[in-house]
């Protein structure tokens, strides 16, 4: 398997994704490891629906990665992996779904967190594990669209650079 | 009467809209809801739901046009689907909100979206197929 994209999305599937970023990484294979919408059967429903015929999906749990690692992973498909948080992308690496870059794209801003990007919002907990994915040699990145500047992660000052 | 929710990325939504009323006059229970770049989904849900209660105050239902279909504004709007009364259009275009204006009071709202649907994809015409006609 190939992960041609690894990205923290809040808005998981929508058009920064499909318009953009599949034709941009040439990503024939989505996908999408998140609890709330894996449980949620109308909502994965229409989440599925928005995807176009020509690519394939997944919507899992984290609970479901392992088997889904055997079933499908290995053949050759170029994966997009989407995450709505830092926790996710992190939990889904430690179950074995490896990637050697992070993208950064949609991390809204809310109460207790601070912007680093137009479109990145982090607090504390998401800093540590920004900074333990750089640890174990992951390139963490920001780029909401294709068309970005891409600006790293620094782990000394907890922005990102240029 | 039906009412109107136009959600698109940026701020087209809230231009339709005032395209639409410059040209049919004011257009009671429309609301248009802009999402940005960066803005909070669960934030934009409960805005969505709010507008969705203010333009069905006398419960004929709401139509909810969007711009493109598995674009965040759609994603949100299927998300009230399973509530009675709601139908969601993705694709809006002027044609489509200006013949919703003189239909919304004489239709229910499923059968509305289904008319304006394919009013909708009518409406889009290259310009050189109706030269073809007149000229064939």
């Amino acid at each position: 398997m190939s992960v041609v994209l690894a990205r923290i999305d809040n808005r998981l599937i929508h058009g920064q994704v499909l318009e953009a970023w599949i034709p941009h990484v040439h990503a024939d294979y989505i996908i999408v490891v998140n609890d709330a919408i894996a449980r949620d059967p109308f909502r994965k429903q229409l989440m599925l629906g928005c995807v176009p015929d020509h690519l394939q999906v997944k919507i899992c749990s984290l609970n479901e990665l392992p088997a889904l690692s055997q079933c499908h992973l290995e053949r050759r498909h170029n994966l997009l992996l989407l995450f709505a948080t830092p926790q996710d992308a992190l939990s889904a690496y430690e179950n074995g779904l490896e990637f050697s870059r992070l993208n950064l794209g949609n991390m809204h801003l809310e109460q207790g967190k601070r912007c680093i990007s137009r479109t990145v919002a982090i607090d504390d907990k998401d800093t540590q594990i920004l900074d333990r994915f750089a640890a174990m040699g992951v390139e963490v990145t920001a780029q909401c669209v294709p068309s970005d500047r891409i600006r790293c992660w620094d782990c000394t000052c907890h922005e990102l650079g240029s | 009467m039906v009412g109107l929710i136009i959600t698109a990325h940026g701020s087209i939504a809230a231009e339709i809209l005032r395209s639409a009323t410059s040209i049919m006059g004011p257009l009671p229970q429309a609301r248009a809801l802009t999402i940005e770049r960066g803005a909070d989904v669960e934030a934009i849900y409960t805005q969505l739901s709010h507008a969705i209660a203010e333009v069905n105050s006398d419960g004929d239902g709401v139509l909810i046009m969007t711009d493109m279909f598995g674009g965040t504004p759609a994603n949100i709007s299927n998300r009230f689907l399973n509530t009675p009364g709601i139908e969601v259009l993705n694709g809006v275009n002027l044609p489509m909100v200006l013949k919703f204006c003189g239909s919304r009071d004489s239709m229910r709202v499923d059968t509305l979206a289904d008319f304006l649907q394919r009013y909708g994809k009518k409406s889009i015409i290259n310009t050189r197929d109706i030269l073809g006609a007149m000229e064939g």
